[in-house]
């Protein structure tokens, strides 16, 4: 009796001295979130010509300078494309966290254009993990040429006039991307084009295009990334007139800036040109140098 | 029959055993130390550099010390630290600290002495452990100034980092952007429970 007490007492002791000691502090702290946001699945907010699923912190400005060289097949007297050069000068922001707004103007057809992107689904993994970002895009793009530069007649001879609503042509994606692994991320991008206005008759007015891009990342600072734009109902005039956006390219990051080398068959730096209007053929060395360079700036 | 008497003695020891039985229950309730955890902090580190000077600030650290045995035990998410610039913010995480990976960075050991909750009082005392940033391990002291008042703990600390000792590695490219030296202030307080 007297040493089963004993024994009792000295049990309790040693578990008593056995928690006390035992509890791990760390196990103490809240347990740590399960499901995390995955972010960075592109370097920036451009593939190449198109819009990734990446979007600024609010209160975040852009500098975008987007530039594309002349056809690399135009000769030497050119310097291979190096004599001319299309620019576009773009100012974009992040309104809110998942709100982001921007305008440009662009040398090609002096084209101002302006966009909204927002994010809808943010890719997650963990416990309630999501697979995909999923953002919503829209661009307008106003032609401003004046009405006689292009050239255009109807059936009686005269210069069209060219009314402001012709001179409109809008853009609407779903960019949905996925983060497959830290190095390589996917996108694609259904789109619908149109222009209220085309110069010819048999141009469609409707494009509905779907786009796949890609990045992979070469090493931390630098990826390669790759997009191609297949449209789905070209009618025959835009089928042998225009050929279908192909663009290869490496992002470098340096501190505060990105630059993205590229060679892209498309001009038109706007969503409704380089989608529709791409008359550079891969094939034939139709191809433009281009580079963006994006800078960052905190207001 | 002997056995039917009455033994006192008996009773006396049976009584004996049972109060230090109940003492011993009662035991761990008194010995358990309270633990003191983090109710606000802010950590922020700079880096120095000749074209750029970069500082972050999280607020997010979390932790617990136990003022008897002088154990500690604190961590903070990488992704928690705001910086001025989202781009910078995206290239601490995705290329320097890889935070997909290495999500927390934790600090864990003890004081190396022992300190009287009691009274009120501000000293400075070293803590010795176990700093883990970017998946590595190291052995550090690092000074930290309490201030105890009405068993309230206020804790102020500066430490410097070197990038290399966490295999955090700096592009050339951006070498004369990011300080090799990253100090590092972490203040806070602590309270009994949360």
């Amino acid at each position: 009796m007297k040493a089963a007490g004993r024994f009792l007492c000295f049990l309790i002791f040693l578990i008593s001295s056995f928690v006390s000691s035992q509890d791990d502090l760390e196990s103490l702290l809240n347990p740590t979130p399960t499901t995390t946001p995955i972010s960075n699945t592109f370097k920036s907010t451009r593939i190449i010509n198109n819009h990734s699923v990446e979007l600024f912190g609010k209160n975040q400005l852009d500098l975008r300078i987007a530039h594309r060289f002349g056809l690399l097949n135009s000769g030497l007297y050119e310097m291979f494309g190096l004599d001319q050069a299309k620019i576009r000068i773009g100012l974009e922001y992040g309104v809110l966290e998942k709100l982001m707004l921007g305008f440009g103007r662009s040398t090609y057809n002096k084209t101002i254009d302006g966009y909204a992107k927002y994010l809808l689904v943010g890719q997650k993994k963990g416990s309630n993990s999501i697979p995909l970002t999923v953002v919503a895009f829209s661009n307008i793009a106003i032609n401003t040429l004046e009405k006689d530069v292009n050239n255009s007649l109807d059936e009686n001879g005269n210069q069209v006039s060219y009314p402001f609503l012709g001179r409109l042509s809008f853009c609407q994606q779903i960019l949905i991307a996925s983060k497959v692994n830290r190095k390589f991320s996917i996108q694609f991008i259904p789109t619908w084009v149109h222009w209220n206005m085309v110069e010819v008759n048999e141009q469609k007015n409707q494009t509905f295009i779907l786009g796949s891009a890609f990045r992979y990342l070469l090493s931390r600072s630098v990826s390669l990334n790759a997009e191609y734009f297949h449209r789905i109902n070209p009618s025959s005039y835009d089928k042998e007139n225009f050929y279908d956006s192909f663009s290869v390219g490496l992002d470098i990051e340096t501190g505060g800036h990105v630059f993205q080398l590229h060679i892209t068959n498309s001009l038109p730096m706007h969503e409704s040109g380089f989608l529709t209007r791409t008359s550079g053929n891969w094939l034939d060395g139709g191809i433009h140098f281009g580079f963006n360079i994006s800078r960052e700036f905190n207001l | 029959m002997e056995e039917f008497i009455l033994d006192l003695t008996l009773v006396e020891n049976l009584i004996y055993n049972y109060m230090r039985l109940i003492l011993l229950l009662l035991l761990p309730c008194f010995c358990f130390s309270q633990k003191y955890f983090i109710e606000d902090s802010k950590v922020s580190f700079y880096s120095w550099a000749p074209l750029e000077d970069i500082s972050a600030i999280s607020n997010k650290l979390e932790g617990v010390v136990d003022f008897d045995s002088g154990d500690f035990f604190f961590r903070i998410p990488i992704s928690t630290f705001i910086f001025p610039s989202s781009l910078m913010q995206k290239h601490f995480n995705e290329k320097y600290m890889e935070s997909d990976i290495y999500s927390m960075s934790s600090f864990k050991g003890n004081f190396n002495e022992k300190i009287l909750l009691s009274k009120n009082q501000e000293i400075n005392i070293s803590a010795e452990g176990i700093l883990n940033i970017h998946g590595i391990d190291q052995d550090v002291v690092i000074e930290t100034n309490l201030k105890v008042s009405n068993s309230k703990v206020l804790f102020d600390s500066k430490f410097d980092i070197f990038l290399k000792d966490y295999k955090i590695k700096v592009p050339k490219i951006v070498r004369m952007n990011i300080a090799d030296t990253i100090s590092v202030n972490v203040s806070g307080n602590l309270i009994i429970n949360k």
